[in-house]
């Protein structure tokens, strides 16, 4: 099946500023995709570009839209969320369901009231008097109630406690994800959504440092744990990538490290995505 | 065609309440005008009883072929009219439109000042329309449906242009409802002799005619509205005050840097073109009175003339750079 996100050498700046810099993608159908750098790297870019809300160079077809000179068309099968409250203000919850019936092919009102009927936002209500897990609720609502390919979610999750958190991301596998369908999910707080990825991207400083299936970066990835009074010896001999300390022991980061030469140094076990991140970015920061 | 109208209808959701409010205050103002009326119309009924008579009108009519003196007055129930001199119907007839045409002109000034009042509100609307937007970080929302740019930015501007001419149009009906109704409550003989100017005067015509210069006026003052609009696109707070303020600093500036009045003059003269227009046309219709259409002047033919050409091209200009800059979404934080 054809990706439904391909970008070729697209780049990105603002001045001398490189914020993104000739990146290159492909994200197929099916694919729930972390995209994953500390603040500032290019994600918030990167996505902007993904949805025609800002000009670049280089190459992108998202959907099979070139997103900039056909927003409108690819905005029919994407549902973007923003890391900020992005609705308008002064309009009341109703009026918010009512202007989406009229102005997008794919929305469905019944939906919408169907997953704000689990929430307490009332509809009468502007929408500038509900708090911000409300709104964030409200706009995954409105969102998920569309038919749509791609979601796009950039940090979603921001200034919301750990309830809303949890909720938001069971919604939007319980009621939006299924093979036919993509999801890109910014955040800074891998930990968070790394139970539910399927792929990784790590993006620093306007570059992709990675771009993997969670299944092959257990494969690449090893961490070993060894006794603090072996770590120079197997340091020296197994060069890790990074290592940190634990309860006396040290904790190794190998990379494509047959699993078979490491039984008997220590505990082995698979990293988990933010350990890789940490590695990655300490090598570029 | 749907998308546009869903805008349209969520350009009245937003402002509806300064419409409501505009239409209640107009109304209010009326029926302080019936008051007024009905408070007159008791000193007028009284001087009547008083007096016999009262004097309306004393109108000197003189061409090359004659000269009359033509008294209107108020006697008991009736109107009288009393002629000196040697007039033929036809003059009767013109001396009557003399009379009906500062009447039709002053039902146009009632136009004109709410027009004014309307105008006035509209630059708060143009200059906050995507200042809103971009503050309550709505443009991002907004550019995430599937609907282009133009549409959104056109139905902004239709949603002005409608607003300033519908709401004109609405409030100046109403205030020739409310002048009926001040006539009505005169009783006679005052809604008689009203009537002798008022039935010449077509209502229809006079709507039609407050519609063609509203038109001539909106595309007039559209690079103005356009101007705020671009202003709303990209400051950080106050568009209003930054639109407005910054032209009339940089044409003082450019006075005193300068010695010339050149910039303020050609701004003046500019803006000031959708009010001369009145100013002409009251001039032709004291200078010739030979056609019906004197009595409520020609605006159409002021649309197709050099000065709205130019607007239009500043405006299609400036709203190119609000296509340009709205693209890029500058937050105002």
């Amino acid at each position: 099946m054809s990706a439904l996100i391909e970008l070729k050498n697209v780049s990105k700046s603002y001045g001398d500023f490189k914020a993104l810099e000739s990146v290159n993608l492909e994200i197929p159908p099916g694919r729930i995709v972390g995209l994953v750098g500390p603040n500032g790297a290019g994600k918030t870019t990167l996505l902007r570009a993904l949805t025609g809300e800002l000009d670049y160079q280089g190459e992108a077809k998202v959907l099979g839209f070139e997103p900039r000179t056909h927003r409108a068309d690819l905005m029919e099968k994407t549902g973007v969320i923003h890391d900020i409250a992005v609705l308008p203000s002064w309009m009341k919850v109703k009026e918010l369901l009512n202007f989406l019936e009229g102005i997008h092919p794919g929305f469905h009102r019944e939906k919408a009231e169907h997953f704000l009927k689990a929430t307490t936002i009332p509809m009468d209500k502007k929408i500038k008097t509900l708090s911000k897990g409300m709104k964030t609720q409200l706009h995954l609502a409105v969102t998920l109630a569309a038919d749509t390919r791609l979601l796009i979610l950039d940090e979603p999750t921001h200034g919301l406690d750990i309830l809303f958190r949890k909720q938001l991301y069971t919604s939007v596998l319980e009621d939006y994800f299924d093979e036919e369908k993509s999801i890109l999910i910014s955040t800074h707080q891998i930990e968070e959504v790394e139970h539910i990825l399927s792929d990784v991207i790590f993006i620093n400083k306007g570059k992709i440092l990675l771009y993997s299936s969670l299944e092959d970066l257990g494969k690449r990835f090893t961490q070993l744990t060894v006794p603090a009074d072996q770590a120079d010896e197997l340091r020296n001999q197994l060069k890790p990538m990074n290592e940190y300390g634990i309860l006396g022991r040290r904790v190794f980061l190998l990379e494509n490290t047959d699993s078979k030469a490491l039984v008997g140094l220590g505990d082995t076990q698979t990293p988990s995505v933010a350990d890789i991140f940490v590695a990655l970015m300490g090598g570029e920061s | 065609m749907k998308p546009l109208i869903v805008l349209l209808k969520r350009e009245w959701l937003e402002w509806q309440r300064v419409i409501i409010g505009t239409i209640l205050v107009i109304t209010f103002l009326n029926l302080l005008m019936l008051l007024s009326v009905s408070r007159g119309s008791d000193f007028f009924h009284s001087k009547l009883e008083k007096d016999g008579h009262i004097l309306i009108e004393d109108v000197q009519f003189s061409d090359e072929d004659e000269e009359f003196d033509v008294d209107v007055r108020m006697k008991g129930n009736d109107v009288e009219l009393s002629i000196d001199g040697d007039a033929t119907p036809r003059s009767v007839e013109q001396m009557l439109r003399k009379v009906a045409i500062p009447v039709a002109f002053g039902l146009r000034l009632g136009m004109m000042g709410t027009f004014g009042f309307i105008l006035f509100l509209s630059l708060f609307y143009f200059s906050d329309a995507i200042y809103k937007e971009r503050a309550d970080n709505s443009t991002l929302f907004y550019r995430s449906l599937p609907v282009n740019d133009h549409m959104l930015l056109g139905s902004k501007i239709a949603a002005g242009l409608i607003g300033v001419i519908g709401l004109t149009l609405f409030l100046s009906i109403e205030y020739l409802a409310f002048l009926r109704i001040a006539i009505w409550i005169m009783g006679d003989p005052f809604t008689s002799l009203a009537g002798l100017v008022l039935n010449q005067i077509s209502y229809l015509r006079l709507i039609w005619d407050w519609f063609g210069y509203l038109l001539f006026a909106a595309i007039h003052m559209a690079p103005l509205a356009l101007f705020l609009m671009l202003v709303g696109t990209y400051v950080k707070g106050r568009p209003l005050l930054v639109g407005i303020g910054a032209p009339i600093l940089l044409s003082i500036s450019w006075a005193i840097i300068f010695q010339s009045a050149a910039l303020l003059k050609t701004i003046g003269r500019f803006f000031w073109g959708f009010n001369q227009v009145i100013i002409d046309q009251w001039e032709s219709i004291e200078n010739g009175l030979e056609t019906d259409g004197a009595i409520y002047g020609n605006f159409w033919a002021y649309i197709f003339n050099p000065d709205t050409a130019i607007s239009v091209l500043v405006s299609a200009l400036l709203y190119y750079g609000i296509w340009h800059v709205y693209r890029k979404n500058i937050p105002t934080g």
